[in-house]
């Protein structure tokens, strides 16, 4: 009796062991069955800081914008903000549809677009947005309310893990290839993606493919996974997209051809979207949220599929969580992007005093600029500001000196400017932006400004311990016509000890084409068709004189000769420098014939 | 007269570029060329000339739209219920 009941217990308690087993089983299952990758539930906002930069290329490859964006986004899972608080360079080489004081918002019922330096500076679009329609932009326009329309199209293309129900457990041979067709049933009908193909490991994606209806392939990606601890988690992601065709339309009556005397008409043409692809790399990185460590996309590289030139890049950094809804993010976004007070001031006053000498400032606008000045250097010196805050302030400073033709103060701030972008490692924007504002100061007339910050800014280049870019920045320059300010620079670093051989002789080739141009620019006797850039420089070198000019040139062509001569075996590339200097003493000789 | 030079060097240039392997269209017995053909040529004018001015806006389209990736490739990292891929600009 006694065995009977005590057989009885350990069976129940057997049975108990088992639904807790079984039960705790099931649990864990779901969490480590789920497919990867997906994201981690966070609730509430996450507030970062981005850096963007942008790149365009010329056909030749030469002639490159290069735009920096400092922007901060508060994004929770249902809405999202995002506020542009400062852009570089702050010069003509700017390419972007949009400059600061813009700030962009997201929920469930509109998309909110401010825009302070637009008259019509807000503006709500209620969801649904409607289509896109026929893209009927030109020569480099693009209104920036367009970006209304990326949301819906990221989402149409959008995976959810309902689509993949049951796929971790699907049997999978070494290399073998899943075909998933996709239901509209989430995400409704405007979904383009009907059809996956999935290459996985367990529960884990290696590779998926999206196609739409037509069987056009629209996204090629593969994840590449790593441990950290007993967990894995996503580190990269490499999407490769290919062309897309786009229609284009014309405004009005269109183009028209005739051909053989008949006129055919063409409102609407086929164009290609991301042109020869784009392949795309994004780098992810767990980060601290609460007591969660999450994996984070933190840096974003988008370049061209062929020859992998880097188009635009993004690095997130500062995550945090926040406790805001769609309203206080829409509300952050709108305070950090916009103009506060004292620059709405600055700016007015800009605008007031632009081009024109400090001898015209009135009195009361002095003792105003100098209260402004000592405000945006208080707020300089607040630790929690941002690169791109930072930069913004100090545009302000060098500005409001301008104004008053302070140029110690100019020159101190312009130091200010080169060290913060060092500081942050904006090597490439020490070269462009710096230079911007050089190209101001020159296209304002003030020569002895100008010629200060050069030689502040030669200074700072020569800190930069990186060859390579410099040339490629002065080549780029050249192709700009930006002759003067690039031939004292490559001056300096093919004079610096440490400069290799090779890049000593292409700098001096370089500046012998400079200097070579601004001789030619010197004789030329309508240097107004010139150009802007070209009657500027013109001005500049002409307290140097056409004689002088001319010395530099035959002692810059000789310096450049004889690193030719030491250069133990010159590959193809110097040789055709060496083509250039020659073509360049041509020249020279037909213009001495010719006098 | 243009057109006339566009149009000889377009059937020059498909003749080099290897377009003379595919079956030609047939031509009109008075030698004149086919309708559909020269839609086609009309077709490929138009866009060697239209096309051209799109391009700068469309490189700008791409540069502008990416304001908004960062947020939309946190937005699929916070949330479970998302396949982690790229929203396209």
């Amino acid at each position: 009796m006694k065995n009977t009941r005590m057989c009885i217990q350990v069976v129940l308690l057997a049975a108990l062991l088992a639904v807790c087993l079984s039960l705790s089983f099931g649990l864990c299952s779901t969490e480590t069955d789920k497919i990867e990758p997906t994201g981690t539930n966070i609730g509430g906002a996450i507030q970062f800081d981005a850096v963007i930069e942008l790149n365009r290329y010329s056909p030749d490859s030469l002639r490159q914008d290069y735009t920096m964006m400092f922007a901060r986004y508060w994004v929770a899972r249902n809405y999202y903000s995002v506020a542009v608080v400062w852009a570089e360079p702050q010069s003509t080489d700017m390419f972007f549809a949009a400059r600061t004081g813009l700030s962009m918002s997201s929920n469930e019922h509109s998309f909110n677009i401010c825009h302070q330096t637009k008259t019509k500076s807000d503006e709500a679009y209620k969801k649904p947005l409607g289509q896109r329609g026929v893209f009927c932009h030109k020569f480099g326009s693009y209104p920036i309310d367009n970006i209304r329309f990326v949301e819906q199209e990221a989402l149409a293309e959008r995976i959810y893990v309902s689509d993949l129900i049951g796929l971790e457990d699907a049997n999978q041979a070494a290399g073998e290839v899943l075909d998933l067709s996709i239901s509209s049933a989430e995400g409704g009908d405007k979904r383009v993606v009907s059809q996956l193909k999935i290459q996985k490991n367990g529960e884990r994606i290696n590779s998926m493919q999206l196609f739409n209806a037509d069987k056009r392939l629209l996204k090629d990606i593969s994840y590449k996974y790593e441990n950290n601890g007993s967990k894995a988690y996503l580190r990269w992601q490499t999407v490769v997209l290919p062309e897309r065709p786009m229609m284009v339309g014309f405004k009005g009556e269109g183009m028209r051809v005739t051909l053989d005397g008949k006129e055919y008409q063409y409102r609407d043409l086929q164009a290609t979207h991301h042109s020869g692809g784009r392949t795309c790399t994004i780098e992810y990185e767990p980060v601290t949220l609460g007591d969660k460590k999450v994996p984070l996309p933190v840096k974003v590289t988008v370049r061209t599929q062929k020859e992998g030139q880097i188009l635009r890049c993004v690095q997130m950094m500062n995550f945090k969580q926040v406790e805001l809804n769609a309203t206080g993010a829409e509300e952050a976004a709108r305070r950090f992007g916009e103009f506060n007070a004292d620059q709405r001031e600055y700016r007015e006053l800009r605008l007031k005093y632009w081009k024109k000498d400090q001898t015209e400032i009135e009195k009361k606008d002095i003792e105003i600029i100098e209260q402004l000045c000592d405000r945006f250097e208080k707020e300089l010196a607040s630790a929690d500001k941002n690169t791109g805050e930072k930069l913004k302030n100090l545009n302000a400073l060098i500005e409001l000196d301008r104004i008053i033709g302070d140029e110690s103060e100019i020159k101190r701030h312009y130091q200010n400017y080169l060290s913060t972008l060092h500081d942050s490692k904006l090597t490439q924007m020490t070269l462009v932006g710096g230079y911007g504002v050089i190209e101001t100061s020159m296209f304002r007339g003030r020569r002895s400004e100008a010629e200060q910050l050069l030689g502040t800014w030669v200074k700072a280049v020569l800190d930069i311990h990186d060859a390579e870019s410099i040339l490629l920045f002065a080549r780029r320059q050249l192709a700009k016509n930006r002759l003067w300010p690039t031939a004292v620079l490559l001056e300096a670093f093919s004079n610096k000890k440490d400069c290799p051989a090779e890049a000593r002789f292409e700098a001096q080739v370089f500046r012998c084409i400079a200097l070579g141009e601004l001789c030619k620019l010197m004789r030329s006797e309508d240097i107004v068709k010139k150009g802007l850039i070209a009657e500027v420089q013109a001005h500049w070198v002409a307290s140097i004189g056409k004689d002088n000019l001319d010395t530099m040139l035959a002692d810059s062509l000789n310096q450049a000769m004889r690193s030719f001569a030491l250069l133990p075996k010159p590959t193809e590339s110097q040789q055709a420098l060496k083509k250039h200097l020659d073509k360049i003493v041509q020249e020279i000789n037909q213009a001495t014939n010719k006098q | 007269m243009r057109i006339l030079v566009a149009l000889l060097l377009l059937v020059l240039l498909t003749q080099v570029m290897g377009d003379n392997q595919k079956p030609r269209p047939p031509r009109s017995r008075s030698g004149l060329i086919p309708e559909e053909q020269k839609q086609q040529i009309a077709g490929r004018l138009a866009s060697g000339y239209g096309l051209g001015t799109f391009k700068p806006s469309l490189e700008m389209k791409e540069n502008a739209d990416f304001l908004l990736t960062p947020a939309l490739l946190v937005q699929e990292a916070i949330s479970n219920d998302i396949v982690i891929t790229y929203p396209t600009e």
